[in-house]
């Protein structure tokens, strides 16, 4: 479309009161400053005046009555159907967006991270993972009584070079009646 | 015309982005819904475990030690006090199932009866366990000890003198 028509098709806008904004403002300036425009301007509405005094149609407005006579319920259906396509695609994104949001959050509850499982950890890796271990809460003897706490460690190799984890424990040592307590040292 | 149909579609555009924008806020604003659904308090622990009492006795043997079949790898037997033996061997081995408040009783090899009860079992899962070794008509040997262990960790009682060694008693809760 060339510069002249799309200015010719702004004009017939502006001459029909279509136009607002930056347009409005824009073609209102061009019919000022430019000849061609504005001749085009007093033509149209030269027209529209003769128009209205011939059908005597006074203060009828043409484009609603035209527009009526093409089909207005065609269009205004399109519009609201393209308008409602527009809706359903939109509520449908954000419905799928919500869910895929309370998805990954009920993950992350569940899991404790987004995205990635852990691999399930071994009985020994939970042992050395368990900083607190057993824990002797209460002893009640009439005995003497001694408790050791053996740290979670790592076994020597055996014959073929594997070492294993060894996990903590606690030793409740109760003396019986005259039992003397075990040396310690190793 | 054509500035018609631009400015048409210009508020197409913005009627689009501005669902888009409710859509958005309807999902912060249903997002702590979600946290308040999921963060509904856990189903109860089951109140039970089995527990694994193991019955080494204990010894020290000038001609060599062993550790005898059955105990499996224990590798706590090589460090302190249990290194203070250089031979185990395997009395007894029995396995029981606990329900909170519930005492069982387990009679020792050498006639004492060890009672253990499960008192309650905590988030983890951790147990708390309450065992007692006494012998009806006797003086006390272990009125009571309460310990709190996680599963598959074991821990020992020992001491009592038996055949010219030590009972040490494992448990481990399952």
């Amino acid at each position: 479309m060339s510069d002249q028509h799309q200015r010719m098709l702004d004009v017939m806008a502006y001459a029909d009161g279509e136009l607002d904004g930056d347009d409005l403002e824009r073609v209102r300036v061009l019919v000022e400053t430019d000849a061609e425009a504005k001749e085009l301007l007093a033509s149209l509405r030269a027209i529209g005046d003769g128009v209205r005094q011939s059908f005597d149609v006074g203060d009828i407005d043409i484009r609603d009555v035209v527009m009526q006579k093409i089909a207005p319920n065609d269009l205004d259906k399109a519009r609201l159907r393209r308008t409602a396509r527009v809706r359903v695609a939109v509520v449908g994104a954000a419905l799928v967006a919500l869910a895929a949001a309370v998805l990954f959050y009920v993950r992350d509850i569940n899991n404790g991270t987004v995205g990635k499982e852990a691999p399930a950890p071994t009985q020994s890796v939970l042992a050395s993972a368990n900083a607190t271990g057993v824990e002797v809460d209460f002893v009640d003897t009439p005995s003497a009584v001694s408790v050791f706490y053996m740290p979670a460690s790592v076994s020597g190799a055996d014959e073929e070079g594997n070492t294993s984890e060894i996990a903590p424990s606690v030793v409740v040592w109760v003396n019986d009646d005259n039992t003397k307590e075990p040396e310690t040292t190793p | 015309m054509t500035s018609r149909r631009v400015r048409k579609g210009g508020v197409a555009l913005r009627r689009l982005f501005a669902h888009a924008l409710l859509a958005g806020a309807l999902a912060v604003l249903l997002l702590p819904l979600a946290k308040l659904a999921s963060a509904q308090p856990p189903p109860p622990l089951p109140q039970r475990a089995v527990v694994e009492v193991m019955v080494l006795h204990a010894t020290q043997n000038a001609a060599g030690g062993s550790i005898g079949p059955g105990i499996g790898n224990m590798p706590q037997l090589q460090q302190p006090p249990f290194s203070a033996f250089n031979t185990y061997r395997l009395l007894a081995k029995q396995s029981l199932t606990l329900q909170k408040g519930v005492p069982m009783t387990y009679t020792l090899p050498n006639g004492r009866v060890l009672q253990v009860t499960l008192s309650n079992v905590l988030a983890g899962p951790r147990y708390e366990i309450s065992a007692a070794i006494n012998q009806p008509g006797s003086n006390a040997y272990l009125n009571l000890l309460r310990v709190t262990t996680p599963p598959n960790q074991t821990f020992f009682v020992a001491g009592q003198q038996f055949q010219g060694g030590v009972i040490i008693i494992g448990f481990t809760l399952h």
